[in-house]
């Protein structure tokens, strides 16, 4: 089957996002006038005049953090690691904890991640933030009931930008998106009470949009995102949410300037595989193959780096483009070793049915949609799963489904949907 | 004004002593600006100030967020400890807000003795007295104690904490001029930021309701010109017995007697008396909770 990639679901790159994006700013709220090399500067400084001084390993560390997601560069995040376990060594430490906790959910280390960030939380449990990569951690692995637990525990302390914001991202998994977006609206109310929140004000308007853009409330969905390009210019969240936008609304010339404008800060194979699958539709389809060559390479080359959030995204890449499908088989299995989310049960479905192994692929949507998700794509999967496996009304009610809840989740899927719709009769 | 500096580098001395009166305030929740920029170790927690024989005893405990499984603690080389005492600003026993009593001229509150507390890369702390007045006995120090202890501080999310703790004796009579109330405060201040400290700890409590939280950063002198409130600063007649406002005991249950609503509500559980039993010999705060199995 020869679907295209696009429209992946904006609101899954985002939540991934999240984790990254949360972890930029905190550590470098403090000194907010300067950059990040600025800051490593300044605690080397303080290092060199004392190598025992421990704050200044953990801010080290937490510099190394950002310069991770602003380079998209993964060495940062051993950087990192190494600079805040030097500060835990010499110190058992509440930042340094912290801070090691997001370096693990951004490396996909969940189990030492929980770990680390139960003990983050027990030091300062008054305190929301300490809270945060924790339920990043559980909500990405699909703990949906501990990260309940835990956002739960952050609302009773108080109704902030962290809390509210991890509320609306559970709420979302859970299937609810209208909560999900009233919870969104209400954490971006609170961005004005400290620095540090204020400082995720674009991130959040991306949530937002992404959960507008399921519900298919594309103008709300382009207001938000256009929310936090404002806020932030060339934030490139907000610049990639806009791409997928205008490529959902058949814009694909402005999609692919968006990705083009993205790609020359800096190359990312995702953003490269995206950009192809905007050429491909306008016909440009040796352009479109040698970006998604690029890709491959770059995401085998960060596989064999030890990436292992890469599984995932190459495994997309073979199936959206119908190639590599028992590779594709394998990452979803290596994926769901690493994390078991709706998302992972959701690609192994979907690479088991491209396998031709109907069985295990109903048993994996059926795992997939157990939390109650809204989500159009894996809807589609089901739709069709359920469809070649025998179960009529199931496919036709999930076909309903991801045309009703969002038919710009992706335009070639759709109009397979809707054929297929057609063949399975009323 | 002249001011003698005595420096004592090294000096731990450990002198056992009777009775174990104490005080407590605390000041667990505030400096938003040392919490976004990550510097718990310079946040203070709590200041006790209470008179045992010939001695008064000064403690300060800091960084409320040491992880339970720390079992020692590592003072920050760029960090300035304070403790400061007012010899001579008139007190008036009239104490209508519950603050151990009124101080005539509450900007013209100075430092006449501070103790100045610093520790070295190698953790050998840097000792120094600074006296507007000149004198030096050559005795101005009898205990000096740093270290990972229990919070002494009476409150749910507390127990079974640790705060890095500092605690000085010095001779009663060497900080007493003319008046046997005197007022105390302490601050912090990391080498690297702006102003003369980042944190302030008197009588506490007040200066972490979100309405005062720039009394951290400024100087008592100017709490009430700059911010319409009393000045933070406990208020100790050495001459009568601790019991809180007039100095701080650690036993006293500041925040039964205080009855602030926001605390009463929020710090549960409350017990009335703290988690761990404190010493009868300096340095008087309980040994630190081991970390849990």
């Amino acid at each position: 089957m020869g679907l295209t990639r696009s429209g992946r679901g904006a609101h899954r790159r985002a939540a991934l996002l999240a984790l990254f994006v949360l972890a930029a700013p905190v550590g470098l709220a403090g000194l907010p006038q300067k950059g990040a090399n600025a800051r490593i500067t300044y605690y080397n400084t303080l290092l060199e005049k004392d190598p025992l001084h421990w704050p200044s390993w953990a801010g080290l560390g937490a510099c190394y953090l950002f310069k991770a997601e602003e380079s998209g560069d993964f060495s940062w995040y051993r950087r990192s690691e190494e600079a805040l376990k030097k500060s835990l060594e010499l110190q058992r430490n509440y930042d340094a904890l912290h801070y090691l906790t997001a370096v693990y959910v951004a490396q996909h280390r969940f189990a030492e991640a929980i770990e680390v960030g139960h003990e983050t939380a027990d030091t300062l449990p008054g305190d929301t933030q300490s809270y945060v990569y924790l339920s990043d951690a559980y909500l990405a692995i699909g703990e949906y009931d501990r990260a309940a637990g835990v956002i739960s525990r952050m609302l009773e302390i108080d109704k902030d930008f962290y809390s509210l914001s991890h509320s609306a991202r559970l709420r979302f998994l859970l299937g609810d998106i209208d909560g999900a977006i009233d919870a969104m609206k209400r954490a971006l109310t609170m961005t004005g009470r400290d620095e540090r929140s204020r400082a995720l004000g674009p991130w959040g308007f991306v949530q937002l949009g992404s959960y507008a853009f399921a519900k298919a409330d594309l103008v709300a969905a382009e207001k938000a995102y256009r929310q936090a390009v404002a806020l932030s210019p060339g934030y490139p969240p907000g610049l990639e949410h806009l791409a997928e936008l205008r490529f959902a609304q058949g814009k694909a010339s402005a999609a692919i300037e968006l990705y083009r404008k993205l790609l020359k800060s800096r190359q990312n194979p995702s953003w490269q595989a995206a950009l192809a699958d905007a050429y491909e539709s306008c016909g440009k389809h040796s352009t479109a193959r040698a970006l998604r060559r690029k890709a491959i390479a770059a995401y085998k080359r960060s596989i064999l780096e030890g990436r292992v959030d890469r599984f995932r995204q190459l495994a997309w890449l073979y199936l959206n483009h119908d190639r590599s499908r028992v590779q594709a088989l394998d990452l979803a299995k290596k994926d769901l070793n690493v994390r078991y989310d709706v998302y992972a049960y959701d690609l192994l479905a979907w690479a088991h049915y491209l396998n031709a192994n109907d069985q295990e692929a109903v048993a994996s949507i059926e795992q997939a949609l157990k939390s109650g998700i809204r989500d159009a794509r894996v809807f589609f999967h089901a739709g069709m799963i359920y469809a070649r496996s025998g179960h009529r009304e199931r496919a036709r009610d999930h076909l309903r489904k991801a045309l009703e809840s969002n038919p710009y989740f992706n335009p070639a899927e759709a109009a397979i949907a809707r054929r297929t719709l057609a063949r399975l009769g009323s | 004004m002249n001011r003698m500096i005595v420096s004592a580098l090294g000096l731990v001395l450990m002198i056992s002593v009777g009775r174990v009166p104490a005080a407590l305030g605390s000041d667990h929740d505030d400096t938003p600006l040392l919490r976004t920029l990550n510097r718990h170790d310079a946040r203070l927690t709590d200041l006790h100030a209470f008179v045992t024989g010939e001695d008064l005893v000064l403690s300060l405990c800091s960084n409320p967020a040491i992880p339970a499984t720390a079992t020692s603690y590592r003072f920050p080389s760029d960090v300035t400890f304070d403790f400061h005492i007012d010899y001579d600003s008139e007190i008036r026993p009239e104490d209508p807000d519950m603050l151990g009593g009124t101080i005539v001229d509450p900007t013209g509150i100075r430092e006449d003795i501070t103790y100045r507390v610093r520790f070295n890369p190698d953790q050998s702390p840097t000792l120094q007295v600074i006296r507007a007045d000149g004198q030096y006995d050559g005795t101005w120090l009898t205990g000096f104690y740093a270290g990972l202890r229990d919070d002494p501080f009476i409150r749910g999310p507390r127990i079974g904490r640790n705060v890095a703790a500092i605690v000085l004796r010095v001779p009663l009579a060497s900080v007493i001029k003319n008046q046997s109330t005197i007022l105390i405060w302490a601050t912090s201040k990391v080498d690297t930021l702006e102003g003369p400290f980042q944190d302030l700890d008197g009588r506490s409590l007040r200066s972490q309701e979100p309405g005062f939280l720039e009394m951290n950063a400024m100087h008592p002198s100017e709490h009430l010109a700059k911010m319409g409130v009393k000045p933070d600063v406990i208020i100790y007649d050495t001459s009568k017995p601790v019991l809180f406002p007039n100095g701080r005991a650690f036993k006293d249950d500041v925040v039964d007697m205080t009855a602030i609503p926001r605390i009463m509500e929020t710090d549960q559980p409350f017990p009335s008396a703290n988690d761990s039993k404190f010493l009868e010999v300096f340095p008087y705060l309980a040994a630190p909770n081991p970390p849990p199995q």
